[in-house]
């Protein structure tokens, strides 16, 4: 077997490897309830629901935590946007999780929940769409660099900073 | 006779007086210049948010293994009613004193005070692990660490980020600045600034430990008019 040939062989191999694993995901996530709404036929891209929240014994629609649809999209609606340029008040972001949410499990679950309820939108650290949340799997580090990322101010000059 | 007795006497007082008022004025001068520095350290109640960025980054540059800590952020709350809540942190690590509990029992001149930056440190390779120092502290912030055996606290990152002339990690890791670490025999020293400027505390200052490590308190107080 030549080198070139070897090399087809794996690309090949891989490839497949990899549809078999994508495959049946993207066709299960296709066939979720929630992904049958309309809404899907303009939000394909962005709205498709892979997480947890889209599935089917939940039985949540996009309008559980969106809202109604309003005149949306010819005139302004009060559709709930959860993404970082939305128009949507903070309080309304976190009106529409309450609904299921309460307060106090959240506090149980992490504290810093109990003092960004008001002021920053759960969307701005969970993501619900993808299949799954980076904050259900954050290490230590990393959640310190997160909160770093709102609460820090300009950074010192360097490591190296003189004593 | 009796005079040069007299005269004799008169002089040896004197010479004693003079002797003893010398060595009494010499001797906290003498020590002030022994230590060339004095590093203390302010936690900004006020600034801190409890992202525990500093105790990850001391973990990490002095190698602390898990299931100890020398440094910990002590979160205390929520007050307050949902959703205007708040929370209050303290900086749980060694607060270096001055007059120093656990040296003064340290059997062994395991535990010891840096003379020349003011910085309680640990002699690992001396320390039989007796827990005197331990007991001792009235702050509790030393344990035994579980690879070297020895008892082990913060020492203000003198063993590895001081000697490169860098600040302590926990210092640079902090992102909301609410560290700041300096000389306080330096006046122009931003430790001594901040001091000069900010209204602060230490804790447990009764027990005549002279605590180097400062706390600006949180504004929140939990009496309100």
């Amino acid at each position: 077997m030549s080198l070139f040939s070897k090399i087809a062989f794996c690309a090949v191999s891989i490839s497949a490897l990899l549809l078999l694993n994508i495959m049946p995901v993207k066709a299960e996530v296709n066939r979720l309830q929630i992904n049958q709404d309309k809404c899907v036929k303009c939000h394909k891209r962005n709205g498709l629901m892979a997480g947890v929240h889209g599935n089917d014994a939940l039985a949540l629609t996009c309008q559980s935590c969106h809202g109604e649809k309003g005149k949306h999209p010819r005139q302004p609606s009060l559709i709930v946007g959860f993404s970082a340029d939305s128009n949507t008040k903070v309080t309304a972001q976190v009106d529409s999780c309450s609904q299921c949410h309460e307060h106090d499990v959240l506090y149980q679950a992490d504290w810093t929940h109990a003092v960004h309820s008001n002021k920053v939108g759960c969307a701005n650290c969970h993501q619900l769409h993808s299949d799954s949340d980076p904050m259900m799997t954050l290490a230590t580090e990393e959640r310190s660099a997160l909160c770093g990322k709102c609460h820090g101010i300009t950074p010192k000059e360097s490591d190296d900073e003189k004593l | 006779m009796k005079n040069s007795r007299r005269l004799f006497l008169k002089s040896a007082c004197a010479l004693v007086v003079g002797a003893s008022g010398y060595t009494v004025a010499q001797g906290p001068l003498g020590e002030a210049q022994q230590t060339t520095k004095k590093y203390a350290l302010i936690h900004d109640e006020t600034k801190c948010i409890g992202c525990d960025a500093c105790s990850v980054a001391c973990r990490e540059v002095n190698n602390v293994p898990e299931g100890v800590t020398r440094l910990r952020i002590e979160r205390k709350g929520p007050y307050g009613e949902y959703p205007e809540q708040y929370f209050r942190f303290t900086r749980h690590s060694c607060q270096h004193c001055e007059d120093t509990p656990c040296v003064k029992v340290c059997p062994t001149g395991a535990a010891y005070k840096d003379e020349a930056t003011g910085i309680v440190s640990v002699d690992a390779w001396k320390c039989v692990g007796c827990q005197y120092c331990i007991a001792a502290c009235p702050y509790q912030v030393r344990f035994i660490n579980p690879v070297t055996k020895a008892a082990d606290k913060c020492d203000f990152c003198k063993e590895t980020r001081l000697k490169e002339g860098k600040l302590p990690a926990c210092v640079s890791a902090c992102p909301t600045q609410a560290l700041t670490f300096g000389d306080l025999q330096d006046p122009d020293s931003q430790v001594v600034q901040v001091l000069k400027h900010t209204p602060n505390y230490r804790t447990k200052t009764e027990l005549g430990t002279r605590p180097k490590l400062f706390r600006i308190g949180s504004q929140d107080g939990e009496v309100r008019l």
